[in-house]
């Protein structure tokens, strides 16, 4: 088998490669900037000495010192260990958050756009609805109503968030689906599972994974708000949200506590929104071609 | 092979729009496509003969419903499920299209895409079907196709890009090829060469071909019979060679004296006046308002095809007139 021997995996590999090879440094650097930090979470308890939920009272609210880069809480917990492991906590929401979204709505907004008619009405409708209220308000009402913590979180970002994906994508679909390449899949006899997924998926998604990245930042954001009413992550859980609020009472007297997370969410969300400049940027290029 | 694959045309009709507003934009199409045979329909935009073509898959815009019969190797296509009709698209009766660019997934290499009409259709695994799909690339006249099967279809030139739409509709050997304007989008040397390639197939292979263009030249050229069709109807039908000899309506005529000759210059003589608005039928002979033979009789009921000979048949009720004037 000389002929076609180029394998799907090697080339999804060849695709990530040029995600970093192609120009644009806004992506390259968004790209290294998350890789970074997902690093950094990943090997916290190899950067810092101490358990970012013990308590260790005799020294607490020292201001940042070699001992304690971003100083210590209250509790004398260790800042700049619970910022690190609460990139953990912060990334999986941003992940999470987005994922299950980003399949539901895709999916739904595949189906709306390519049969229209009456199927297209009701989602559409339903769109509408959901739409209608804003987003951090019926998430935290949904919230409210499953008890706090992170799994209701993701349900209640899933049940809210998916309209954005649906509507970018059934938009994407009804332009792509008059291309006489759609009618040839059909001349093909193929099956309309197939021609959704197959042909139009590829050529609709990229504009989803733009969006995606700020919607990881405004998953975040969103997360860290929750946390901070005190509706996400709970306290002693190392969450950045959960952090600023931490910090309120002692904003006057001991900065660090808010500044670093708040910091933390700064970095991470600028990264992402690089990526996502990035990578809308790959797909005009590849549009205008 | 099953009856016979014959594609039998039988007063086909095609509507669109609900209720009120539903118009008849086919008005009794019938032809037929003996196996191995090729048949050309011509006429201007607008006159149906794509609607037709897109008719015999049933594949028409929304909104469109089909009547009548297309018998193909016995069964009628028109009657068929959803499930059923979706066996003959693609593996008995193949497609080509207009623009050939638009017809492939710019997303999908050229190889894949063949392979895959391969594979679905042949029933076979992945690797067998590439290699196959490499071999329908050559058979079509792709340079290097083992290397070029790895390329997207912007990486290709208009000819290529249709010599590749035309691999995936015969990667499944359909016995059957409908050609809806092959070669509208390519400049003229190419345009030969497609068709060329179209006819070498189609001998090569026993297949038949329904091929349906605005250019009498391009029909002429690889069809054995021709229909001509005006206004959603079929106007003319016969073999090529007598049907352009000696045109047996006027519309016919019309077009074949508008055609440009190299050298020619001052002498087109275009067909005055623009075909009717569906919804505004004339109630009688649809060409007579730009008819020069056009008489009460025309407008008074619709006429039907007459026979002129044995092969030849022309809606048009002056026909002895028209043949006076090409021997005269």
């Amino acid at each position: 088998m000389a002929v076609l021997s180029v394998t799907r995996s090697r080339r999804v590999g060849r695709g990530i490669t040029r995600l970093f090879t192609l120009p644009g440094w806004e992506r390259r650097v968004g790209l290294a900037g998350v890789l970074v930090v997902a690093l950094l979470a990943t090997a916290a308890p190899l950067l810092t000495a101490y358990d970012p939920t013990v308590l260790d009272l005799p020294h607490a609210l020292q201001p940042p010192s070699l001992a304690h880069p971003f100083g210590t809480d209250p509790f004398g917990r260790d800042i700049f260990s619970r910022v690190l492991y609460g990139a953990r906590i912060d990334l999986q929401i941003g992940l999470i958050g987005v994922a299950i979204p980003l399949v539901c709505g895709t999916a739904i907004g595949l189906v709306s756009g390519f049969y229209g008619g009456w199927i297209d009405g009701i989602i559409g409708r339903i769109i509408d609805v959901v739409v209608a209220f804003p987003f951090l308000v019926l998430v935290i009402a949904i919230v409210a109503m499953l008890g706090p913590g992170l799994v209701s979180f993701y349900i209640a970002v899933s049940l809210v968030s998916w309209v954005a994906y649906a509507r970018i994508i059934r938009g994407e679909v009804l332009s792509a689906r008059g291309r006489e390449y759609v009618l040839a899949a059909r001349m093909l006899g193929y099956s309309d599972a197939r021609i959704m997924f197959r042909h139009l998926l590829p050529n609709v998604v990229p504009a989803v994974f733009v969006f995606a990245m700020s919607d990881i930042v405004l998953d975040i954001l969103t997360g860290a708000s929750l946390g901070f009413f005190g509706l996400g992550v709970q306290s002693p859980t190392p969450e950045w949200g959960v952090m600023i609020a931490e910090g309120r009472d002692f904003i006057t007297t001991a900065w660090w506590m808010v500044a670093f997370p708040g910091l933390a969410i700064i970095v991470v969300g600028l990264f992402f929104s690089l990526v996502g400049d990035g990578l809308a940027d790959v797909i005009r290029r590849i549009d205008a071609r | 092979m099953h009856a016979r694959d014959d594609l039998v045309v039988d007063n086909l009709r095609v509507w669109f729009g609900h209720g009120a507003r539903r118009r008849e934009v086919i008005h009794g199409v019938s032809f037929e496509l003996p196996a191995g045979s090729s048949f050309g329909l011509i006429g201007e935009s607008g006159s149906g003969k794509s609607l037709t073509c897109r008719s015999i898959l049933r594949l028409l815009p929304p909104g469109g419903s089909i009547g009548g019969h297309i018998r193909y190797g016995g069964v009628d296509l028109a009657g068929l499920g959803e499930g059923a009709m979706r066996a003959y698209r693609g593996s008995r009766i193949g497609m080509i299209f207009q623009d050939p660019l638009t017809a492939l997934n710019p997303v999908m290499r050229v190889g894949d895409a063949i392979a895959q009409v391969i594979a679905e259709h042949g029933r076979i695994g992945t690797r067998p079907a590439r290699s196959a799909a490499v071999e329908m690339m050559e058979r079509v006249g792709i340079l290097d196709a083992a290397r070029r099967a790895h390329d997207y279809p912007h990486q290709f030139s208009g000819g290529m890009r249709q010599r590749i739409v035309i691999a995936m509709a015969l990667a499944a050997q359909p016995t059957l090829l409908l050609a809806d304007e092959p070669t509208t989008a390519l400049d003229v040397i190419i345009q030969a060469e497609i068709l060329r390639l179209i006819d070498r197939l189609r001998r090569d292979r026993g297949m038949s071909l329904l091929l349906v263009s605005h250019d009498l030249g391009v029909v002429a050229s690889v069809c054995e019979q021709i229909g001509v069709m005006y206004a959603g109807e079929l106007v003319e039908i016969g073999p090529t060679q007598q049907l352009l000899a000696s045109p047996r309506h006027p519309y016919t005529r019309g077009l074949l004296e508008s055609l440009p000759e190299a050298g020619d210059q001052g002498r087109l003589r275009p067909i005055p006046g623009a075909p009717p608005d569906p919804a505004a039928r004339p109630s009688g002979c649809a060409f007579a308002p730009r008819c020069r033979l056009a008489t009460e009789e025309c407008r008074r009921q619709p006429i039907p095809l007459i026979g002129v000979d044995e092969h030849r048949a022309s809606r048009c009720i002056h026909v002895q007139q028209l043949a006076e004037a090409v021997h005269g």
